[in-house]
């Protein structure tokens, strides 16, 4: 039994890293390590851990069963393996990102690695949680980081408010998610998933059933910011630092994302009607809102909170297909993260945090980019490009798979929304890329600096490869 | 070998693009264009060689053929037949037209010009010669942009409004025919059980079933191909956006809009909508032949009422846009030769004059018809010609529009004698307009004389070097084609549906 465990262990090395990386990183605060050191540490960690999750497929740990009472159950099955690079990797190019905007706003930088290791480890956990309390320690894990984190800087005018919005709205909706998993135990018995007997109790329209996969719907709604849960999400990005709205719009909704696939798998939908007219109207509805909501902003915070509203309505979609698959919403989160990233990461180039503090960019300010700083507005095209699905770009195959699915399993209704949304969309991107290359360019850009190029540049060759080759991920 | 070579045709203008947005010089990013041009060219003229026409008078297509996405059937599939090689040819000349025309014009950040100027043609080339459903929706996407860059950054006045528009107009376009796409790719891959986006597999898609619902289904598909094409080409209702983006773009972006972009809808129609529902075709043939003569009339009418002279050209485009529309659903051959030829003449006639209206523009700096005047007593060779090219827009016998006319016309007159008749009056209208225009812009004193600007010399300069070599190449093609079209209509009858 000893072997076993040690066996076991050897297989959660990987995790153990994440576990500690945060202590050590407080520890090289400690010892006033410079900020580089601390920042080329936590790569390395990042690189040691991705480097390992690859002996940990396939791999179900019921070790700590024996120790704390059945509460912890990870399984990293493929699509949550996937869950899981994806979420890491975001994790490495963040903290290259948050290097340069920290070095600019001349605040302290230990405690801001160590929450944000926090937060990457929340949300790594919470993409191979498998058992409902693990999900919810990853989730709290997750948004505690994440209150400081929005917080961070001081003398950021909104930062304090934003993290107040979001604490206040999490405090809640976990409240409601709490009550859902409690039903839900009390329905099927057992908090571990997949849930065991559930296309019995779905057939039967079980009330507890239903009542508890309703309420973790709200909590889980809250964190995807998904209509009508979607309020906090233009104020929480535009107040809180850039580097943050990256994790909140990436690591922190695609995290929980992939834990929502595992809570309504194929399954739930096949077996009950209710839950896929519900899912249709929110999706329809987080589609509709987000576009329409976008199309008045001239902050690109605010546009790219909404349309990040409207992209996880499309990403219902893949969800209530029949053949569940997994692949084409990884893929489809793929090419969210990576425009995502990409967006943000030009901006926190563009927008200086100087010391009354952060600058907001709206879209005059981008005037003429292209002109002064052509690598920066390249990337920034493409990645706008790509979120509005133009061919070339990787956000186009994700939509024509989306568009596919969706086809073969005969959702004509969300299909045509789709459309009709993506159409509304190409307006306001467009209105950033003309922007981009209006004539009257302004001079004071700021220049890129050499972490910001690498992973610029990184995204900008993962949206296009993939926009040629997509079959390389499916 | 060939297969390698068509690869090349979109390829070199895209890597030429790459190279000439280098900020080297101007002169480096304008001969980068014409250079990678002149190459495509090249390669084409070897292709058109090895397709044994000139021998056998029998046109053998030129076929690229790789995998590209298994799982999902895509290919990388280019091929090249009659109807693609004659819009090549045309797609290559009007490209060395607009690298000339903005010879002088274009000043500013010229490298991304001449590069936004080669991804277009590269894209126009893709479209033309893609025979894989995706790959002809991605090239149709990737054409797109750039042009909207070209009007919106180098364009007039109101261009952010007619760059978004035209962007907009299209991308809805794209849209439908995606969905459009996506719904035959299903259908026939449920059939066949495996799935293809090639174009042999939809030939015919309208009659190969003959369930109730499934008439639905394909009609429907069709008008998603046939409002995306209409929208391009443009047909009535979904003109609107051709007078703005046509007035507000540069000169070379108005040559390539009206001379190429235009065609890809009516090739479209040609390639895709009547081959993969022949019958549904008919069966509302009447209907897009009534929207074709509306265009004429509706196009010809508005041009009489414009003050504007490059808006004026831009609606005598939709006018003659009209014809292709009418002779194509005639379904008679000499309609389909008629329109094959208006796309033709048409891209040629028309791009000049978008040529004269910027080489007026360059001199005059108005495009105000009441303010030009006497072009051709001040400078007699731009006005020579800009008389001769009004005459071949309005179809002048001897020059190509002529014949193109007369036989959508033929054409349209052994389908439906009504439509037929109402698109002649285009020959009266266009006649009116053209000639009127001749006589206030060439002959008569403007109206409103222009005030002598402080330190401004009114003299005004006759044709350079640089505009009397591209005229001069457009009118040889399109006198050689009023008066030889035959060799043009030997190529393409093999091609044309019984």
């Amino acid at each position: 039994m000893i072997y076993q465990i040690l066996e076991q262990m050897k297989i959660l090395l990987p995790l153990f890293i994440l576990f500690f990386s945060p202590i050590i990183i407080l520890i090289l605060t400690m010892i006033s390590a410079t900020h580089r050191a601390i920042l080329i540490f936590s790569l390395c960690i990042d690189l040691a851990v991705f480097g390992g999750i690859f002996y940990f497929k396939n791999v179900t740990m019921d070790i700590l069963n024996t120790f704390s009472l059945g509460l912890f159950k990870f399984d990293t099955d493929n699509s949550a393996f996937l869950f899981l690079c994806l979420v890491l990797a975001s994790g490495f190019i963040i903290k290259l990102f948050s290097f340069t905007y920290i070095e600019k706003s001349g605040d302290k930088s230990g405690e801001f690695y160590f929450l944000l290791s926090l937060s990457i480890l929340g949300a790594s956990l919470i993409t191979i949680s498998a058992h409902l309390v693990s999900f919810f320690l990853s989730l709290e894990l997750l948004s505690i980081s994440l209150y400081a984190l929005i917080a961070y800087f001081r003398k950021h005018s909104h930062g304090l408010e934003a993290s107040i919005k979001y604490l206040v709205l999490t405090v809640s909706s976990d409240a409601f998610l709490l009550m859902g998993f409690s039903l839900i135990f009390a329905a099927s018995g057992s908090l571990t998933l997949p849930i065991s007997n559930l296309e019995v109790l779905l057939l039967s329209n079980n009330v507890w059933l239903l009542t508890g996969l309703a309420l973790s719907l709200v909590g889980l709604g809250f964190k995807l910011g998904i209509v009508p849960f979607h309020v906090w999400v233009g104020d929480v990005y535009k107040g809180s630092p850039l580097p943050i709205t990256m994790l909140i719009a990436t690591v922190a909704k695609g995290g929980v994302f992939a834990f929502l696939i595992k809570l309504f798998n194929d399954k739930v939908f096949i077996n009950s009607d209710l839950l896929v007219t519900v899912f249709s109207i929110i999706s329809i509805c987080s589609m509709v809102f987000g576009n329409f909501l976008a199309l008045r902003e001239n902050n690109l915070k605010r546009i790219l909170a909404y349309s990040s509203i409207a992209n996880f309505g499309y990403l219902m979609i893949p969800l209530l297909a029949y053949h569940n698959a997994p692949n084409i919403m990884f893929f489809y989160l793929t090419s969210y993260f990576a425009a995502n990233l990409a967006t943000f990461g030009a901006l926190s180039v563009l927008s200086v945090p100087i010391s009354g503090g952060e600058v907001d960019v709206n879209i005059e300010d981008i005037k003429g980019l292209a002109w002064r700083r052509p690598f920066l507005a390249i990337i920034l095209s493409v990645a706008i490009l790509s979120l509005a699905g133009i061919p070339v770009t990787i956000g186009f195959f994700a939509k024509f798979f989306v568009i596919s699915l969706g086809i073969m399993n005969g959702l004509w209704i969300l299909i045509g929304a789709l459309i009709i949304n993506s159409l509304i969309g190409i307006y306001y991107y467009l209105r950033v890329l003309i922007s981009i290359c209006s004539s009257e360019p302004r001079e004071d850009f700021q220049r890129t600096s050499y972490s910001n190029a690498i992973s610029l540049a990184l995204l900008l060759f993962v949206i296009l490869f993939f926009g040629f080759f997509p079959n390389v991920i499916l | 070998m060939n297969d390698i070579l068509i690869i090349l045709l979109p390829l070199i203008p895209f890597i030429g693009g790459l190279i000439s947005w280098l900020p080297i010089s101007h002169l480096f990013s304008r001969a980068i264009s014409m250079l990678s041009l002149l190459i495509t060219s090249l390669v084409l003229t070897y292709l058109f060689l090895e397709t044994n026409f000139l021998a056998s008078n029998a046109f053998t297509p030129i076929i690229f053929k790789t995998v590209w996405v298994k799982d999902f059937g895509l290919q990388f599939y280019l091929s090249m037949d009659a109807l693609s090689f004659v819009l090549v040819s045309l797609t290559l000349i009007l490209g060395f037209m607009a690298v000339l025309c903005s010879w002088r014009e274009i000043t500013y950040k010229v490298g991304f010009f001449h590069a936004n100027i080669l991804f277009a043609i590269s894209g126009i080339l893709g479209v033309f010669l893609a025979y894989d459903m995706l790959l002809f929706y991605l090239f149709w996407e990737v054409m797109l942009i750039p042009m909207t860059f070209l009007i919106a950054i180098w364009g007039h006045e109101k261009r952010t409004y007619a760059a978004i528009k035209f962007f907009i107009f299209t991308q809805v376009g794209g849209l439908l025919m995606l969905v459009s796409i996506l719904a035959m790719y299903f259908v026939k891959g449920y059939e066949n059980q495996s799935f293809s986006f090639a174009y042999e597999t939809f030939l015919n898609f309208s009659t190969s079933f003959s369930s109730k619902e499934f008439s639905i289904v394909s009609l429907l598909v069709m008008f998603g191909f046939f409002i995306a094409f209409a929208i391009k080409l443009p047909a009535l209702p979904f003109h609107t956006w051709l007078p703005d983006a046509h007035t507000e773009a540069p000169t070379a972006g108005s040559v390539i809009l009206a001379g190429l972009l235009l065609k890809t809808g009516g090739y479209g129609l040609i390639r895709f909508v009547v081959p993969f529902f022949p019958d549904i075709s008919s069966e509302y043939s009447l209907i897009f032949m009534g929207l074709g003569a509306a265009g004429i009339v509706y196009g010809a009418i508005l041009a009489l009422a414009q003050t504007d002279l490059k808006k004026l050209v831009a609606y005598t485009s939709v006018s003659h846009m009209g014809f292709v529309l009418i002779g194509v659903f005639s379904f008679k051959i000499w309609g389909y030769h008629g329109s094959v030829l208006q796309m033709l003449c048409h891209g040629i006639s028309t791009s000049a004059l978008f040529m004269i209206v910027g080489s007026l523009y360059r001199r005059y700096h108005t495009r105000d018809i009441s303010r030009l005047g006497q072009v051709f007593t001040i400078t007699p060779k731009l006005g020579g010609i800009g008389i001769f090219f009004l005459l071949a827009s309005f179809g002048l016998p001897g020059l190509g529009n002529f014949i193109a006319e007369v036989l959508s016309l033929y054409g349209a007159f052994n389908a439906n004698i009504y439509i037929a008749c109402i698109s002649s009056l285009a020959l009266i209208l266009s006649a009116i307009y053209s000639l009127t225009v001749i006589k206030k812009v060439f002959f008569s004193a403007p109206r409103i004389q222009a005030r002598i600007q402080e330190g401004q010399s009114s003299a005004v300069f006759d044709l350079d070097f640089i505009e009397t070599l591209s005229f001069s190449i457009l009118i040889f093609v399109i006198a050689a084609l009023g008066v030889f079209p035959a060799p043009i209509i030997n190529m393409l009858t093999p091609m044309v549906m019984p």
